[in-house]
């Protein structure tokens, strides 16, 4: 073994992956034990690597949608779209924790990825405004009906801020938003453990409806819909159970 | 490889594929879409499929090129292609909360590293494909591997080390 030869950050990078064969392998550990950042660096990369496995580990091991199987089980081919449909249907009440609770109907296929984009910003005002202590909301609960007349106004809808105090959260109170060059809507609720959640609004000028849909993002997890004229996400840092339903109290109280 | 085996062989593939796909996809609905395509996709393509090889890279690319086409259809739809890329799954595995934590950290790493890095990155890293099963599934030579490989890597160790320090919390 030739210590004097330079290990470069390729090799490393193949050390990681195991694509080495046992002389390098023993090369690079040699080097290793004498460079501390090289072997820092590696470190780093093997625990990325884990964290990454235990992120998606959970996702291989779910059962699998039971269509899935039965699809794979026919001798014809099936028709797949519809399939596709039917499991985000499944989805959605696997979402909602309590099939058998769980009274939204889903109306439409998986949602285009602009309809996620709802749930991308909610989770940014969420993430941004719930972390305020002092300035949470623009105008507070006191002033309720100026609060949702002047929200309606600038969204050019009506709205209502829904009802969660039989499950515990109370409305803090709201602001406006700018969704690129369009106002959207935050309302914010909060329980006597000070739990956080908001339920987002704004308008939704393709005038589409989807089904209930579930995203995490970054750490928070949202609930999103959309509803004709405008559309909804209700986010929080909450289990899918509890989150799912102040969503679902929320759909029930929103769409008429 | 005949319908019936290749039926099989996806039935035993299902769950990497979901994985790989949620990997690549936040939402669960939308990944299992291509994995669904996926298989409707391999069962239509069977008599190009090289039965002499391994099968999940062959998935993998025909998953992957479904997403790429999704999403140029996506966005001929709309503007915001970029903002849907940032969607991950939060942390699913149980552990301390430090971990859960850390897990998060990663998580939002992730949805910030360029698609080229991150699918390379995931491909290498989670799927524990080779590198010379990456050229194929990505259609790019092995030093293109690499280079995004060592950019993916160094990315999210400066996010990491940087969420590490400055972490959004509650403020007073």
């Amino acid at each position: 073994m030739s210590t004097h030869d330079k290990i470069d950050e390729m090799t490393l990078h193949a050390y990681v992956d195991g694509e080495l064969d046992p002389d390098a392998i023993a090369e690079v550990e040699a080097w290793l034990a004498t460079h501390p950042q090289d072997q820092a660096m590696v470190a780093d990369w093997q625990r990325q690597a884990e964290q990454l496995r235990q992120m998606f580990g959970s996702v291989a091991r779910e059962e699998l949608p039971r269509e899935w199987i039965a699809a794979l089980d026919e001798k014809v081919p099936p028709p797949w779209r519809r399939w596709a449909r039917q499991a985000a249907a499944a989805l959605v009440l696997v979402a909602g924790g309590a099939a058998a609770g769980y009274s939204v109907a889903p109306r439409t296929s998986a949602p285009t990825p602009d309809a996620q984009l709802v749930a991308s910003r909610a989770a940014g005002a969420y993430l941004v405004y719930t972390a305020e202590v002092r300035h949470p909301v623009e105008v507070g609960a006191d002033q309720q009906a100026h609060l949702v007349g002047w929200l309606s106004k600038r969204l050019g809808h009506p709205l209502s801020a829904p009802d969660f105090t039989a499950i515990g959260y109370n409305l803090i109170g709201g602001r406006l938003l700018a969704e690129e060059d369009k106002p959207a809507a935050l309302f914010m609720y909060e329980n006597d453990a000070g739990d956080r959640v908001t339920l987002y609004a704004a308008r939704n000028p393709e005038g589409t409806e989807t089904a209930f849909h579930m995203v995490n993002t970054s750490g928070t997890r949202s609930f999103y819909w959309l509803d004709g004229p405008l559309k909804f996400a209700i986010t929080g840092e909450l289990d899918q159970d509890d989150l799912s339903r102040i969503a679902q109290a929320a759909y029930e109280q929103l769409t008429t | 490889m005949s319908d019936r085996q290749m039926k099989e062989a996806l039935v035993r593939e299902a769950p990497v594929l979901r994985r790989f796909a949620r990997s690549l996809v936040g939402d669960p609905a939308l990944a299992d879409d291509l994995v669904q395509d996926t298989f409707e996709r391999a069962l239509t393509r069977l008599h190009l499929y090289d039965a002499r090889r391994a099968l999940r890279p062959w998935l993998f690319r025909i998953l992957r090129n479904l997403r790429i086409s999704r999403f140029r259809q996506a966005a001929r739809n709309g503007p915001h292609l970029e903002l849907v890329e940032g969607e991950t799954p939060a942390p699913s595995g149980s552990g301390s909360p430090d971990q859960g934590l850390a897990l998060r950290d990663i998580s939002r790493a992730l949805d910030m590293l360029p698609d080229e890095q991150r699918e390379v990155l995931v491909l290498v890293a989670l799927e524990g494909m080779k590198y010379h099963q990456v050229t194929e599934i990505l259609d790019i030579p092995i030093g293109t591997v690499m280079s995004r490989l060592s950019r993916a890597r160094k990315r999210l160790s400066e996010i990491l080390d940087l969420s590490g320090r400055g972490r959004i919390r509650r403020v007073k």
